[in-house]
């Protein structure tokens, strides 16, 4: 029940979006995102933007996953 | 833009899993995850598989279709049969089996039951219908709460008075500190789920590593962020560090969203609430408050707590705390199945025995 999408707002009017998520367009409030704009990404869950995610998201990703590695390898030499 | 981590190493990520394991070979390593997002990944791509002997992942009562007591099952039945309302809810509810009945049996009796992605769909009826009234079933942890929250601020401001919550919403934090009470339970790190914690934030599990002295480590819903969980958990194990991390970083702050804290403690109050399998808890559930009166149906009708209940030979209540698997339920299989579900963890796609069922029922039943 707590399975959200990821989508690019490409319309907003007010606390109303319509969010892109994967190619369809899908209407969103933004109410629990007020600094949203126009091409933010967004984490959407029963038709509300829960957060604004990173366009570099994929990019952290790895890095937290070096991060992880390092300090694992660093505690097994110990 | 959905989280790919085509350039992590999987198997990197195994193999540290094996090598910090193999330092606690002497200790088996139970870690709990509490989301049903998380139950399902870890059976959909093989992970259970991957685990070395020693460390077993198992799944809390993070599904909340599965804790939410039999008998608001049937008072949702009550007011869609006995009151001419039309109860709207999300779509896991309508198959769930409560005392007497479910809302799929409403509905072939002539009962006004349907589905809605999203409240907004609810309100929206409520609007194009003004004399029907339209009872929406408030489910959910801390990620769907601010969405009735702010559909019942958005009703009472817009006058919509034919939209009604009952209320089951559930808070996360007291479940998971009710379990590491629990001295029939042991667990030795949580898994946090990380949608809960979008909201939250991963602040909210200070307590778990400052107070019960474990480690906890939020999540992202991919193998690999479920795995890079893993190994930070074992990390800490093998270091005898307890902290609170976060693998999930990208979309989870340590304060969590501060707007849909604020949305939530505006409608609703902390409240004791009963969890199907794990009883009364203290402060676990939200009430909506007494502003909002005239869109709560537990206020309108005249419903009285709802009543917990297992069907007979059901162990929902033990796969729930992680006791037991679905497995060894003798039920699971042979009665209870996803078509004909008995327990609440077999109708949800997120339920313990429902994944365990699509992806090891060969083996588990045999």
């Amino acid at each position: 029940m707590c399975l959200a999408v990821a989508g690019k707002v490409v319309e907003l009017d007010g606390c109303h979006a319509v969010v892109d998520v994967q190619g369809n367009r899908v209407n969103a409030v933004t109410i629990l995102v007020p600094e949203v704009k126009v091409s933010d990404y967004v984490l959407l869950h029963a038709g509300f933007a829960i957060a604004i995610t990173s366009r570099q998201e994929h990019d952290e990703q790895h890095r937290i996953f070096k991060e992880i590695e390092k300090h694992a390898r660093q505690i097994l030499q110990d | 833009m959905p989280v790919k981590s085509s350039k992590i190493d999987t198997k990197n990520l195994v193999k540290l899993l094996n090598q910090l394991c193999e330092r606690l070979a002497d200790r088996p390593i139970k870690v709990m995850e509490v989301c049903g997002t998380h139950t399902v990944t870890a059976h959909s791509t093989g992970l259970h598989s991957l685990l070395p002997d020693n460390l077993q992942l198992i799944s809390g009562p993070g599904c909340p279709v599965c804790v939410t007591p039999a008998g608001f099952i049937d008072q949702a039945a009550r007011l869609a049969l006995e009151h001419d309302v039309q109860v709207m809810t999300y779509g896991d509810m309508v198959r769930v089996p409560g005392i007497k009945t479910s809302l799929e049996d409403v509905r072939r009796q002539g009962g006004k039951v349907s589905v809605v992605y999203s409240i907004n769909d609810a309100i929206a009826v409520a609007q194009q219908e003004p004399n029907q009234k339209i009872v929406f079933l408030g489910i959910g942890f801390e990620t769907t709460a601010p969405a009735t929250a702010f559909a019942l601020q958005r009703a009472q401001n817009e006058g919509i008075k034919n939209f009604i919550v009952l209320c089951a919403h559930k808070r996360i934090i007291p479940a998971m500190e009710a379990l590491l009470n629990d001295p029939a339970i042991s667990i030795d790190a949580f898994l946090a789920p990380g949608h809960v914690s979008v909201i939250i934030g991963a602040g909210a599990y200070d307590f778990i590593a400052t107070q019960h002295r474990r480690p906890c480590v939020v999540a992202g819903f991919d193998g690999e962020q479920m795995l890079m969980g893993l190994v930070q958990i074992l990390t800490q194990l093998v270091a005898g560090q307890v902290k609170v991390e976060n693998v999930y970083r990208s979309r989870v702050t340590e304060q969590g969203n501060r707007q849909a804290q604020k949305i939530i403690d505006e409608v609703f109050t902390p409240s004791m609430s009963i969890w199907r399998g794990l009883g009364a808890i203290e402060q676990s559930g939200l009430n909506i408050r007494p502003a909002f009166a005239d869109l709560d149906a537990r206020n309108i009708f005249d419903l009285g707590p709802p009543e917990d209940f297992e069907p007979s030979g059901c162990r929902c209540a033990e796969v729930l705390k992680g006791l037991i698997q679905p497995s060894e339920c003798k039920l699971f299989a042979q009665q209870c199945t996803p078509s004909a579900p008995v327990g609440a963890c077999m109708v949800s796609r997120e339920g313990s025995c429902s994944a365990y069922y699509k992806y090891h029922k060969a083996g588990a039943a045999s």
